[in-house]
């Protein structure tokens, strides 16, 4: 085989697979809607198992067999799990349902109605009542992405079983699929499958360690400013990190509005703000510089229409994590063709 | 298919049983192979087909359990220039092990080969899990490395004899 028909081999093979990658985006995309009950659970499995295979990997070094780390893993989060119902189940009972006090306006209208802009008052009504029903529609999109009772029972049987077979077997499926490859494409698949593996799950740290850091220093602030649902208000500011450039602005309005459709007080929205503001300065002096760059960075127009894109397909739970979902398909599809482009270079 | 996905121990055992017949391991134990055998990939090339191109990223060496494999580097000013001819229990690609450099040199079998595969994400990860076997299987393949590097020099140390024989070099 001469050197130029290999190269246009390679051409048209690089060209196949880009649409094979497309296709099944497409497809993936459009079954979405049907298969979503089965996608979120696999996706929180896998989430658990980037988490705990580190854990699982000390207490092999340590002699621990394999198996054995992972029961002991899962059980001390179940245990703790259940310690952590047992002990706050009533507090997070009250904050899930602020969902229904959201639906009564009146608060709301009357809060920024104080607002110093007498002339401009009805103008300033209308848009608030708007405002306030978009953000309830989104809120409430959200509540249907959750099952139903029953289903939710066995999500929860699903995920600790899935993710025990995943850490116990992960390996062992990754190299079976190898396998299956043809000679041609082995090491480049394998490779990228190493290098996705090495990338997501220190993406995934690093963003795990920013949101939980980001909601602990909100839930005290909240909880100090005597907020109530301190504790769902400190974990959306906390999400809400995970988005770049509008994140913190995102998080701040959802909580103002909630604090304002609550209480209508100004006041509170306003130490809210400083609060936050705060929150954000200490972020980037001391917790940014222990983010290192993963090299994924999306420009802020492609960020506003993943956050478009998230309200209209999840509500509130899609803006907030649209984006990081979208940096993770943007990280697979760079290194996939980041391997293409390597192992298509010929002698 | 269905087979491969299976979860069958009789493809484990067979892994395990090729790893006994490499010499280089014979200093390990029946139950290292076995987790030995958890990282290795067992790999078949048809006659003639490329087990790994020149230039291309190369992430894991080859140890060959059968057939004999031809390693040529392309030059510019010699073109396809064949480095060597390896046979059963010899190892292509160990350099890839060790750092992340472009493969120097194309591989091709010359006839029905059958490879057994180590590479270096994997190699990491026994290192995390299992520190012991990873030092024993790292000085195994040092071995393998400066047994390569005593070849080389030694072959060297011929050219530079038969050049001086011949009056080229003074």
């Amino acid at each position: 085989m001469t050197l130029q028909n290999e190269q246009n081999i390679t051409t048209s093979t690089t060209k196949n697979i880009f649409n094979i990658i497309l296709l099944t985006v497409i497809v993936i995309i459009l079954i979405i809607p049907y298969i979503k009950y089965i996608i979120f659970p696999i996706a929180i499995s896998l989430f658990l198992t980037v988490l705990f295979d580190p854990i699982i990997i000390w207490f092999e070094s340590k002699g621990l067999k394999r198996v054995a780390g992972i029961f002991f893993v899962i059980v001390l989060v179940i245990g703790c799990s259940i310690f952590f119902i047992y002990l706050f189940g009533s507090l997070v009972t009250s904050e899930l349902k602020f969902i229904q006090e959201l639906n009564d306006p009146s608060l709301f209208i009357s809060a920024i109605t104080q607002l110093p802009f007498e002339k401009m008052n009805i103008v300033i009504q209308k848009l608030g009542t708007n405002f306030h029903s978009i953000f309830v529609h989104l809120v409430n999109k959200s509540t249907h992405i959750f099952p139903s009772h029953v289903s939710l029972f066995l999500l929860l049987i699903f995920i600790p079983v899935s993710t025990y077979l995943l850490l116990k077997d992960g390996h062992y499926l990754k190299k079976k699929f190898v396998q299956l490859l043809p000679n041609r494409y082995f090491e480049m698949v394998l490779d990228l499958i190493n290098r996705i593996d090495l990338k997501l799950s220190q993406w995934i740290k690093q963003q795990l360690f920013v949101a939980m850091s980001i909601a602990c220093l909100a839930i005290l602030a909240l909880y100090l400013l005597n907020i109530s649902h301190f504790i769902m208000n400190g974990i959306i500011v906390g999400l809400a990190h995970l988005i770049p450039f509008y994140g913190p602005f995102l998080g701040a309005i959802i909580v103002i509005t909630i604090t304002l459709i609550e209480t209508g007080s100004l006041k509170l929205a306003l130490a809210i703000i400083i609060a936050l503001a705060t929150i954000k300065l200490l972020y980037n002096l001391l917790l940014s510089k222990m983010i290192t760059s993963n090299s994924i960075n999306l420009h802020p127009l492609i960020i506003i229409i993943m956050i478009f894109t998230g309200s209209f397909l999840w509500g509130l739970i899609g803006i907030l994590f649209i984006v990081p979902i979208t940096t993770i398909v943007a990280l697979l599809c760079k290194e996939i063709f980041e391997r293409l482009r390597d192992y298509s270079i010929s002698s | 298919m269905i087979r491969d996905f299976s979860r069958n121990g009789n493809n484990h055992v067979s892994i395990v049983t090729l790893l006994q017949t490499i010499p280089f391991f014979n200093s390990l134990e029946k139950g290292e192979l076995r987790e030995l055998a958890r990282i290795v990939y067992v790999r078949w090339f048809k006659k003639d087909e490329i087990i790994f191109r020149q230039h291309e990223p190369g992430i894991g060496m080859y140890i060959i359990c059968k057939g004999s494999v031809k390693v040529f580097r392309n030059s510019e000013f010699n073109g396809n220039e064949q480095v060597s001819t390896l046979v059963k229990h010899d190892f292509i690609g160990e350099l890839s092990l060790v750092d992340q450099q472009r493969r120097s040199a194309t591989a091709v079998a010359m006839e029905e080969c059958c490879l057994v595969g180590i590479f270096r994400p994997d190699l990491l990860q026994l290192i995390n899990r299992k520190p012991k076997l990873a030092n024993k299987v790292l000085m195994i393949l040092a071995q393998i490395i400066s047994s390569r590097l005593q070849q080389k020099d030694d072959e060297l140390i011929q050219i530079k004899e038969k050049l001086s024989n011949s009056d080229i070099i003074r």
